[in-house]
This record gives C-alpha cells, sequence and structure tokens, in this order.
C-alpha cells in the first residue's frame, strides 16, 4: 500500500469543529507543515483539552475512517516504524490538566500532555521521584514517554515505565474511554491491559492520563565518571559491580567521537563510564569505594567523583550528545539488545565491521542493561553506500550473539532496504490484538508492526 | 465423558498411565484452595511443550475445555474444571533449565515450585524477589498466571516485574515465544498481557525470570500499638522518611492472639495491631535506618518495639506471620481468606470498615495486611455446618470487598478473580472495559476453552 494522506470532508470538519471549537483545530497547509512525518503531512490537527475531548475526536475519526496521528511535543516522531498514512494528527500537548499528587500514597496521576521536565520538577518540591529519564526528558510528554515506552540510563536501578505505571486511561480507536489499573501496587482484577498500552505508540489506544508510582528523593546522590583508551577494562569495572549485591541507579557506557571530548578532560579515543550512585549516605559511600577499587584493579586510575551542579549538567551534557547524534544528517541509530556478558565481543567484533565498512561508530550505552545504541555516521556520500551492509552486518552479529537489532534512526531510504525489525514468532500475535482493538488500522499505521501489519 | 476418540489421542499424547479417567481419581483433582468443588472429565501429565501443545490441539479440534493446574493452591476457584473437560497436569515439568547470575536470570518450567527455586538461588546467594505467602508448595507457572504478590511487594513488585519472558502455548496449541532474555524485545507487551490473565490465555512452558542477589543484611522489627491508627501512621512516616522496608507487615488483635497461642513467637497479645517491619539491603545504612524507624513508632505511641537480635529470633518472628493462616483456623472450624488493596493511606479506614461489617453480621474477622502496599487479608471465620453463618460470610465477603473499590482500592491484590469474584466485576469495570477484556480473549481463544468461565463475567 502506497503511503498516502486522507482528506477530511466537510462532515468530519464540522464535527470536529462542533467539538474543538475554531481555535482547538487547525486547517491550513502552512500552520500544518510543521507537524509533518516522515513526508506525510496531516490535513487537520486537533489540540483536545480533556480526555472526553479525545474521545469524541476519535469517535468521530473512526466514523469517517481517518487515521490518526498521535502528537506530544513531536521529540520522537523519527523514532519507530515509518508512519504508513496521516489524515488527522491529534496533539495531546493541551491535554494537561492539575496534576493529583498523593504525597503519602507517593502516586501522582498526571494528564497526557504535562512535560516530563515540569512534571518531575514538581514532584521535587514535595520530596517525590519519579525516575524516568529518557534522552529527551527536556522536551517531551508523559503521553509521549507512555506510548514509546521511553527510558534512560535509571532503568538500571528502578525499571521502566512497565514497572511505575499504577493505571492509566485510555481512549480506544473506537472512541470508548477506559480505564486499566489504578493507583495501588497490587492489582490483579482482570488483564493488565494496562501495560499493553504501554510501548504501543498509539497503535492500540491513545493514553490520555496515567497514575505513576513515585519514590523518596534519595538522600545522597552522586556520579562517578571512570575514564579509560580501553572499554574493555570499564565493562570489567561494570562486570564487578553487578557481581556485588547492589545496583548502581544508572551505568552508561559512552564511546569516543560521540561529543564528550574537552569534558572532565576526555581526550579524543578515550571512553567513559558513567556511575549514578543514588542512596542513603553511607551507601553512597560504600559503593563509591567498592567502584574505585574495582576501576583501580582494571588498571584505571581516572575517576572523577561528581555532585550537586556538575553532576547535573553532565547528565545534562549526556543528553545533548544523544540528541546531537541522531540528527546528523544520514545518521543511523541502531538499538541492540544483549545479555549483558555478551557486550564485549559485540563491542569488539563491531568495531572491525566499522573499520571494515570505514563508518565512524558512536557507542552511547545502558551497559547495566545490555542496551547499546551504536550511531553511524557516514562521512561523505560514498560512505553512505556502506550503511546498508554494515546494518546487516551488525544485525548478523547481534543475532550470533543470541540478542535483537532494531534500526531507530536511519535516512528513509535506508528504512526501505534494510530490516528494521528482528524476525520474531510473536508477531502474528501482537497483529490479530491490533486487528482486534482497531480493525481499520487507523491509529499511528504502521508504527509499531510495520507494513506488514494488517494494512 | 469425553468421546473414546480423544481419550485415545490423549493417551497416545501422554502414555496411558498418565491419563486418569476414574471416577475417584477425578476426584483428586476437583478442588482448590477456596471451598468449591466441580470434577473434570480427564487429568492428563503433560512432561514437555510439544506434549501441552499435542493436548491443546487436540482439545481445541474437539471444543473441550482445559484447565492448566500447578500446585491447585488457587484462592480464587481458578483451578476448578466447571466445565469438565481436561485438566492438564503441569507439576512434573518442575525442572529449572538455567540459572545465569552473570546475567541475573533463571529458565524454569512451570510446574518449579516457588521455594526450590528460591533454596536453588539462595545457595548461589541469590533470589527470585516474589514468595507468595503458599511457597512451599505453589508453583511458577501458578505465580505467572495470577500475578502473585507475597510481603516484599513495596520494594521489589509482583511477580509481573520479573517475569523477563516465556515459551507460550497458545488455545489451538500453537507454540510462540514471547519476551525474551534480553531487554526491551519489539512491540506489543504481551508478557505484561499475560502475566495475571489467570491461565485463560494460554500456556507458559518455559519461564525466563529475573533473579537477584540476595540483600547483604536485614534488621526485623516488631512493634505493636495501642490502636490501629497509630500502627497505620507509623507505616505512612516510615515510608515518607524516605525508608523502603523489603516487609511491612501488620496483624490484628484477634490475629496476634491465635498466633501467640500457637508459636510463643513472643507478640504482644493485648496490642490493637503490630507491625513486622524487615529493613534489608547494604550492611551500612540498616543501623540508621532501624533506629529512625524505631523514633517513628516511639513518636507514634508504640507500646513496644523489638529489633531482633540473631537470626533465631528473626526467624521466630516471621514464623509468627507465615503460621496466622494455620493459628486463625484453630479458632472456628473453617475460614475463608479475602483479598483486597487500598491506597497505603486508607488502610486503617479500610480495616476499621472490615471490622463495623464483622459486627454487622455477626462475624469473628481477623487481619493480615501487607501494609506497605495496601493489600489486606481479612480471615473470616465460620463454621461450615452452619449454612446460615455461610451465607453472612459470603455477604461479608462481597461488603468488604466494595469498601475497597469504594476506597480507591482494588477486588484483588493477588489471588485473583477466577470464579469467587466475577460477580463484584462490575464494581471496578464499565461495560466497556469488561468488553474490552473479551475482545481480547477471544482474540487469543476464540473458541473460549482456555479455563473457560473465569475472570469476566458470564454475559
Amino acid at each position: 500500500m502506497s503511503r498516502k494522506v486522507f482528506s477530511p470532508g466537510q462532515t468530519l470538519r464540522q464535527e470536529l469543529e462542533q467539538i474543538l471549537g475554531t481555535e482547538d483545530l487547525l486547517t491550513e497547509v502552512q500552520e500544518l507543515t510543521g507537524y509533518e512525518v516522515e513526508g506525510l503531512v496531516p490535513a487537520m490537527a486537533c489540540f483536545p483539552r480533556s480526555s472526553q475531548q479525545v474521545a469524541e475526536i476519535l469517535m468521530s475519526a473512526n466514523s469517517h475512517r481517518s487515521p490518526v496521528v498521535p502528537w506530544g511535543h513531536g521529540s520522537k516522531q523519527h523514532l519507530g516504524l515509518p508512519l504508513k498514512a496521516s489524515g488527522l494528527l491529534l496533539s495531546l500537548a493541551r491535554v494537561s490538566g492539575p496534576l493529583e499528587v498523593e504525597a503519602a500514597n507517593m502516586t501522582v496521576r498526571a494528564r497526557a500532555g504535562m512535560g516530563l521536565k515540569q512534571l518531575s520538577q514538581h514532584l521535587e518540591r514535595h520530596g517525590l521521584f519519579l525516575p524516568l529519564d529518557p534522552p529527551d526528558a527536556d522536551s517531551a510528554t508523559l503521553g509521549g514517554c507512555l506510548a514509546a515506552n521511553s527510558s534512560g540510563p535509571r532503568r538500571l536501578g528502578y525499571g521502566t515505565l512497565r514497572d511505575m505505571v499504577l493505571g492509566v486511561t485510555v481512549v480506544l480507536p473506537t472512541g470508548q474511554m477506559i480505564h486499566s489499573g489504578g493507583s495501588t501496587m497490587k492489582d490483579v482484577a482482570g488483564y493488565s491491559l494496562r501495560r499493553m498500552f504501554i510501548g504501543s505508540w498509539g497503535t492500540l489506544g491513545i493514553m490520555t492520563e496515567a497514575t505513576l508510582r513515585l519514590l523518596p528523593l534519595p538522600e545522597s546522590r552522586c556520579t562517578l565518571a571512570i575514564r579509560s583508551n580501553d572499554c574493555g577494562s570499564l565493562l570489567q569495572v561494570m562486570a564487578r559491580i553487578r557481581a556485588s549485591s547492589w545496583l548502581p541507579a544508572a551505568a552508561e557506557l559512552i564511546g569516543p567521537g560521540t561529543g564528550h571530548e574537552g569534558v572532565l578532560g576526555l581526550k579524543p579515543g578515550q571512553w567513559l563510564l558513567l556511575l549514578q550512585l543514588e542512596a542513603m549516605s553511607e551507601v553512597v559511600q560504600r559503593q563509591s569505594r567498592e567502584t574505585t577499587a574495582a576501576a583501580t584493579d582494571s588498571g584505571i586510575a581516572d575517576i572523577t567523583r561528581l555532585q550537586g551542579q556538575e553532576m547535573e549538567s553532565i547528565w545534562q551534557s549526556y543528553r545533548r550528545w544523544w540528541q546531537r547524534l541522531e540528527t546528523q544528517p544520514s545518521a543511523v541509530r541502531l538499538k541492540v539488545s544483549l545479555l549483558f556478558t555478551r557486550q564485549d565481543e559485540w563491542l569488539h567484533q563491531a568495531s572491525d565491521i566499522c573499520l571494515e565498512t570505514g563508518l565512524a561508530m558512536r557507542l552511547v550505552a545502558h551497559i547495566g542493561d545490555g542496551i547499546l545504541y551504536p550511531h553511524l555516521l557516514p562521512g561523505n556520500p560514498a560512505q553512505e553506500e556502506t550503511l546498508q551492509p554494515a546494518v546487516e552486518q551488525l544485525g548478523q552479529l547481534t543475532t550470533r550473539l543470541g540478542g535483537f537489532q532494531m534500526v531507530e534512526v536511519a535516512p528513509r531510504w535506508l528504512r526501505k532496504r534494510v530490516q528494521l525489525l528482528p524476525h520474531r514468532g510473536d508477531y502474528p500475535l501482537m497483529k490479530k490484538l491490533k486487528a482486534s482493538l482497531d480493525p481499520d488500522n487507523l491509529l499511528n499505521p504502521g508504527r509499531v508492526l510495520g507494513a506488514s501489519a494488517s494494512e | 465423558m469425553l468421546s473414546k476418540a480423544l481419550l485415545k489421542e490423549l493417551r497416545s499424547i501422554a502414555g496411558r498411565q498418565d491419563v486418569l479417567t476414574a471416577a475417584g481419581d477425578l476426584v483428586a483433582y476437583s478442588y482448590d484452595a477456596t471451598q468449591r468443588q466441580s470434577l473434570p472429565e480427564a487429568v492428563v501429565f503433560v512432561t514437555s511443550t510439544a506434549q501441552v501443545s499435542a493436548v491443546l490441539r487436540a482439545a481445541c479440534r474437539h471444543r473441550v475445555a482445559v484447565v492448566p493446574r500447578g500446585a491447585g493452591t488457587n484462592l480464587s476457584g481458578g483451578s476448578l474444571s466447571i466445565r469438565g473437560g481436561i485438566v492438564l497436569e503441569l507439576s512434573r515439568m518442575n525442572r529449572i533449565l538455567e540459572i545465569d547470575t552473570a546475567n541475573r536470570r533463571a529458565v524454569v518450567q512451570p510446574g518449579v515450585i516457588n521455594l526450590d527455586l528460591q533454596n536453588t538461588l539462595a545457595r548461589l546467594g541469590f533470589m527470585y524477589a516474589p514468595d507468595p505467602a503458599s511457597q512451599k508448595t505453589c508453583t511458577l507457572g501458578g505465580n505467572l498466571a495470577e500475578d502473585s504478590g507475597g510481603p516484599h511487594c513495596l520494594k521489589y513488585g509482583v511477580t509481573s516485574n520479573h517475569i523477563l519472558g516465556m515459551e507460550l502455548v497458545l488455545p489451538d496449541g500453537e507454540v510462540v515465544d514471547i519476551g525474551g532474555a534480553t531487554a526491551d524485545t519489539p512491540g506489543y507487551d504481551l508478557v505484561g498481557l499475560l502475566v495475571g490473565s489467570e491461565g485463560t490465555l494460554g500456556v507458559a512452558t518455559r519461564i525466563t525470570v529475573r533473579i537477584m542477589p540476595l540483600p547483604e543484611a536485614y534488621r526485623t522489627l516488631l512493634a505493636a500499638f495501642d490502636t490501629l491508627e497509630d500502627a497505620g501512621q507509623a507505616v505512612s512516616e516510615i515510608v515518607a522518611a524516605g525508608i523502603i522496608p523489603g516487609s511491612l507487615e501488620l496483624m490484628d488483635r484477634t490475629v496476634l492472639r491465635a498466633v501467640e497461642e500457637s508459636f510463643h513467637a513472643g507478640y504482644p497479645v493485648d496490642a490493637e495491631a503490630a507491625l513486622i517491619i524487615e529493613l534489608d539491603g547494604l550492611e551500612d545504612s540498616l543501623e540508621r535506618q532501624a533506629q529512625r524507624v524505631t523514633e517513628i513508632c516511639h513518636s507514634n505511641r508504640v507500646r513496644l518495639v523489638h529489633l531482633a537480635q540473631t537470626a533465631a529470633e528473626r526467624d521466630a518472628l516471621w514464623q509468627g506471620r507465615r503460621g496466622a493462616f494455620g493459628a486463625v483456623a484453630r479458632l472456628r472450624p473453617a475460614y475463608i481468606v479475602e483479598d483486597g488493596t487500598v491506597p497505603r493511606t486508607r488502610l486503617v479506614e479500610m480495616l476499621r470498615r472490615v471490622a463495623q461489617i464483622a459486627r454487622n453480621h455477626g462475624l469473628c474477622i481477623g487481619n493480615v495486611a501487607h501494609a506497605g502496599d495496601g493489600n489486606l487479608h481479612p480471615l473470616i471465620l465460620f463454621d461450615p455446618a452452619d449454612a446460615a453463618e455461610r451465607a453472612r460470610v459470603e455477604q461479608a465477603g462481597r461488603e468488604i470487598l466494595a469498601a475497597c473499590v469504594e476506597l480507591g482500592g482494588t477486588l484483588s491484590g493477588e489471588h485473583g478473580i477466577g470464579l469467587q469474584k466475577q460477580d463484584c466485576m462490575s464494581l471496578m469495570f464499565t461495560p466497556d472495559e469488561i468488553n474490552l477484556m473479551r475482545a481480547i480473549k477471544h482474540t487469543l481463544d476464540p473458541n473460549d476453552l482456555m479455563n473457560p468461565g473465569k475472570v469476566l463475567p458470564p454475559l
């Protein structure tokens, strides 16, 4: 099927005006170009202010068979699988009613349009902590994070949204509004539908509100920045820590060429391991001691302990490096998921593949979780030719090591040529679920399972 | 009676001796841990994924219901064969297939007993966090189906937070791997959907779980309070102080008395509530945490707070809590365990409601609760021979669940809906929500053969 934009008729437009008024509805082409996704400019853009309005819009769109593309702040629209069709753009940015903080229960109920940064700052004022720190934390909305199951470095210590979300409000493709889960940790009444919606990229339904589990702000925090010319010895340090009875809150491995040069005296060619320690102060002290000992044993003396503003700013820089890497022209970002113990070998062989193809590989990785994000950056147009074989060979390497690879960011021409998702046997089952919830494939078509998904 | 053709197929799949059909044998598989009973038509013992798949394929072709069964400790009627059919007996699939401490994963068959896994891991310095009260007998397959909890959920989460992937046999016999040993498998979270689906969507035949190192050290405290309110306030203040205990258990006066009579664990029998507070983690901060907890208890008028000084003392404190159900059972001929959850801050209010409900119906109800996560287990005592009292017990159970929902909680924290609570589903879910669950059930099990008639209320 070719990619297309559905043109809504007069009736749909009138229905939407009735729901939203004219202020929250964009219909002029020049206003809509900013909402382009992969070359598809929507025919209209809606900015509902409540879950109820989202429901009315979806009901209307559904009855006119118009595709709907959900949108938050647009920070993730270049990720995921290609969008197959557009029509109505549904922005959740204005669905941002009041926060309901239950400090004593350590939960918060928030709307999808809430900025993650604003949410975190607000919670901090209550002494509460939402340990969700994706690379786009400064611009992402809560709704976008839920839809994409976003995570960041702290997933090592605190898990992912799957572990934090206690309940959600979802608008189904038909416009029905449902709730799943509630505000308690333990809830086994009925099927755990909420988990299915988290990470579904808005293809099964649109999450408009969520109740999240929070933690108390840790008493003490610090970052250990460990530097070495040899990534193998940094992995060794991490392996030593993983063999102990504690885990850091985060452990990020950052390769040469990612933008870190100059920071903390890092020289070209050096690798950086960032370990985040968050706990009671005695515990943080001991973790620092043990990490230093492990580094010394691996022959590394280059360790800096960062606190306060210095600590904040290294993580902020790190997020900036991410953004810069993925927005370079023709950049390819892969997501490679491996067992912890297989990463060493992967890094070794991957660097050989890149040497052969002449491509520069820039790596950032949640090393404690076995998730690596290699970026392939062609230096010139001739090198673009080698992107395809490099992606394929890295994919084969990953499979050989028992992991899987996904193509997260890539130029459109490359996306058509390479396999974006790993082979798996469970896609047919997922497609059945999608077809059952969204038989006309109207919600964000193509974004999760790709072209073969019921379209 | 199952057709001769189907029985012949089942026998050729599992072997003659592993298909039971004699009335006497079937009785042994006709009950679970509820007070209900329902006879299956055959019990098939399986030992491999291929056999599970073949049994489901045959059952599907003959349109016969299948109920997967582990140890039969289900507390909501989920293991009962209410439509006859086949019991798929998984307890012989009890091998631990792999333990990979470096990657913090283990792979087990569904019939592995929770405690067997714990004991094997403990020898390596590791643990599997979810440890429901029935851990001596319950199986990992059953834990997965029910999304089991236990006393450690506030800090460590529920079963769903620890299942990484599984080999799943679908109702038509197809075998599919969902999730996996590495993080973030692509697509929808099927594992999240399957965990807690009470055996109604498929059968897990190989389960990959997250394991973690055993805590380095523990501090276990017993704190007794004159009022529930003081105990509840202490719980809130402990958590607000940034201390997340590994477990935070509450027992009320009825339970304390029964336990003390049975175990002599040193519980104060005239307190209205006692807490067992267990801190775990790195040794370094535990002393300070224990001090802070003690201070908080004192500022809430604790009558007695005692820090276990030895491993033996710690065991004694826990023995009382673990034996609470058994001890209470001695007070009357029978009891049922209710299971509901409310937000932590509403727990005391909820326990007061339970007491009021008990008074209204002239019943004796004791309470244990996982206070940290707001999960309460009222134990309703009665005499099964007294039909009028049984009816009052049923009614009280309903009222307790309705109150949980009213206070912002849920119908079940860990025991599941099964048969027992289907008629309460409408207290919590709208018709649209139930229809969505039905649509999902229908997508995976279009012939309604996998543990049919459970979870979702009848149409």
